[in-house]
């Protein structure tokens, strides 16, 4: 992934589209625990594109850029959730999964949807992601403690939830 | 359940929703076109180069190349970050002439309030970095700088590689996070996003050009002239170019640089790699390896912008440069910038130039590092990942 990161920096466009959709995946699951909408997560996921392409020079160790990237996603995210706020301050915003895509990712969502809010972010960033503790507090704005607690009670749940139902 | 299962559940591969990927490959081809765009444009002022009147202020720029004891360079803001060093080793460089100031008197050109000048230069056989100070622009808080079009020639030569960007003040200590140069943490903005310090103190902006001649034989940057030609200035957002100022800014650069290297040849295989290490050539910010290598090409699977899968061919890779290890036993690991590769399929060998982040002083370098493997977590990589290939 680091030559891609560097071959994108030197503004190589094919280099650059290899590599964000090398993290699809991780952004789209990221996107969607937070947004639970699949619109608002394709208008996160191309805004963090854009702004990943624009900002790369930013970047100074490619070692970092999934969190560097991770980061820009959750800000993305958290900017949806504020107009959000705005536009329906008391109506929930529905999921608005189309039946495929329900259908086909139905047990990825499902134990996502099990797990508490609370953990589900510490557990994407970290399994999903591959973030550490240290970052996942940075970019949650959270201690490290309350990460580790956090995760640990998560993966309880996830055994509690698998057990359940088998 | 165990972690492993855990792992096997969060990470099971879901499917993209269709409009997931259908904005995802419209942003590529934004991307693209925008591109595309500035590359026509580009051609288009080439072409008419000889015919139009002269509407830009020119200056012909000469740099300062004569090293003066007690004249040593105060290096911009931007090209101090993109360098790892101390006082000692920057004026190093000067005295080696491969920094060098610029003549303070001729080299600035002023379009629409605007001054656009030329303050350092670092020149290696392969590579450059020109710095210029640009004074007068009034940039709105929390906006990024930019210039429409930047064109630039060596010695008249269109084909050069190169990247160019307003230095935004922002370095990234070990750990991956956001500084200013002080050391002081990033401060976020309203969303969240990284506030960068595109002003210096005194409110001028920098822009650093950056050039690579390592896949262009006809370039030879060392007492070379450079053209540069700045064309309308305003700000950025999502790659979306708002115009401010239409003016152009051109000018010529006169410059130096120097190809002092320390050279070893080698007979070095890397582990169960194929690739044996022939020759490296070490300057004090980079670093250049030939090896012997029979890549190899395969075919890979992708998918396009589109979404649609599509079979590339790449080729195999030798174990590339990750640092060095000094006499006294240090290791810099992590330091290597940016560069490129040149495969040659007749002779079955490759070679790679890269700069460092860190000036070093090549005389107490006693061995390369080469990445071995990568850790399948992003983060450092330890000495059992590296091969260890002394160059004494």
């Amino acid at each position: 992934m680091n030559n891609l990161v560097k071959r994108a920096q030197r503004r190589d466009a094919d280099a650059f589209t290899e590599l964000m959709q090398s993290q699809m995946q991780n952004m789209y699951k990221t996107a969607w625990a937070m947004l639970r909408n699949n619109e608002d997560a394709a208008d996160a996921i191309s805004d963090t594109i854009l702004v990943c392409w624009e900002k790369l020079g930013q970047l100074k160790q490619a070692e970092f850029f999934r969190t560097w990237m991770t980061r820009i996603l959750i800000n993305q995210c958290n900017d949806i959730l504020r107009q959000r706020k705005k536009v329906y301050p008391v109506e929930e915003v529905r999921e608005t999964a189309r039946p495929s895509d329900e259908y086909e990712n139905i047990e990825w969502m499902e134990m996502l949807n099990g797990l508490d809010e609370k953990y589900r972010m510490v557990m994407i960033l970290y399994y999903v992601n591959g973030l550490k503790t240290t970052e996942i507090s940075d970019i949650l704005h959270m201690p490290v403690s309350t990460v580790r607690t956090r995760l640990s009670r998560g993966r309880n749940q996830m055994t509690s939830l698998y057990h359940e139902r088998r | 359940m165990d972690d492993k299962n855990i792992v096997e559940m969060m990470q099971m591969e879901i499917r993209i929703p269709d409009i997931v990927q259908e904005k995802a490959g419209l942003t590529y081809e934004q991307i693209r076109t925008e591109r595309t765009y500035q590359k026509m444009k580009r051609r288009k002022i080439n072409r008419n180069r000889r015919v139009l009147p002269l509407v830009a202020a020119v200056a012909v720029l000469a740099f300062g190349t004569t090293v003066c004891a007690a004249g040593y360079l105060k290096w911009s803001r931007g090209l101090q970050n993109e360098f790892e060093g101390t006082e000692e080793q920057r004026q190093m460089l000067q005295t080696e002439q491969i920094a060098a100031p610029v003549s303070p008197e001729k080299n600035s050109v002023t379009s629409e309030g605007v001054t656009v000048t030329a303050q350092q230069t670092i020149v290696t056989d392969q590579f450059a970095w020109l710095s210029f100070k640009i004074e007068g622009y009034d940039l709105e808080e929390g906006k990024e700088p930019c210039f429409d079009e930047v064109h630039v020639s060596i010695d008249g030569n269109d084909g050069i590689s190169y990247t160019s960007h307003f230095y935004d003040g922002l370095q990234q200590d070990a750990s991956g996070q956001f500084v200013y140069e002080d050391g002081t943490r990033a401060e976020e903005n309203a969303s969240g996003g990284v506030v960068e310090r595109f002003a210096g103190q005194d409110g001028s902006l920098e822009y650093i050009i950056w050039i690579n001649a390592v896949t262009n034989d006809e370039i030879t940057l060392i007492d070379s002239t450079a053209d540069v030609r700045f064309r309308n200035l305003g700000t950025v957002h999502k790659a979306a170019f708002t115009p401010d100022l239409d003016a152009e800014w051109e000018l010529t650069i006169a410059m130096k640089g120097s190809d002092a290297v320390r050279e070893a040849s080698l007979s070095e295989p890397l582990g169960e790699s194929g690739a044996i290490v022939k020759h490296v050539k070490i300057s004090p910010i980079s670093i250049q390896v030939d090896y012997a290598f029979a890549a190899q090409e395969f075919t890979i699977e992708a998918t396009n912008g589109d979404g649609e899968n599509i079979q590339t061919t790449d080729h195999t890779e030798p174990p590339l440069v990750y640092g060095v290890r000094l006499k006294d036993g240090t290791l810099l690991t992590g330091i290597m910038g940016g560069g490129a590769a040149r495969r040659y399929k007749e002779t079955d060998t490759y070679m790679t130039a890269n700069t460092t982040r860190h000036i070093l002083d090549t005389a107490q370098i006693d061995a390369i590092l080469f990445q071995k493997a990568v850790p399948e977590q992003d983060g450092p990589i330890t000495e059992e990942n590296l091969y260890v290939v002394p160059i004494e």
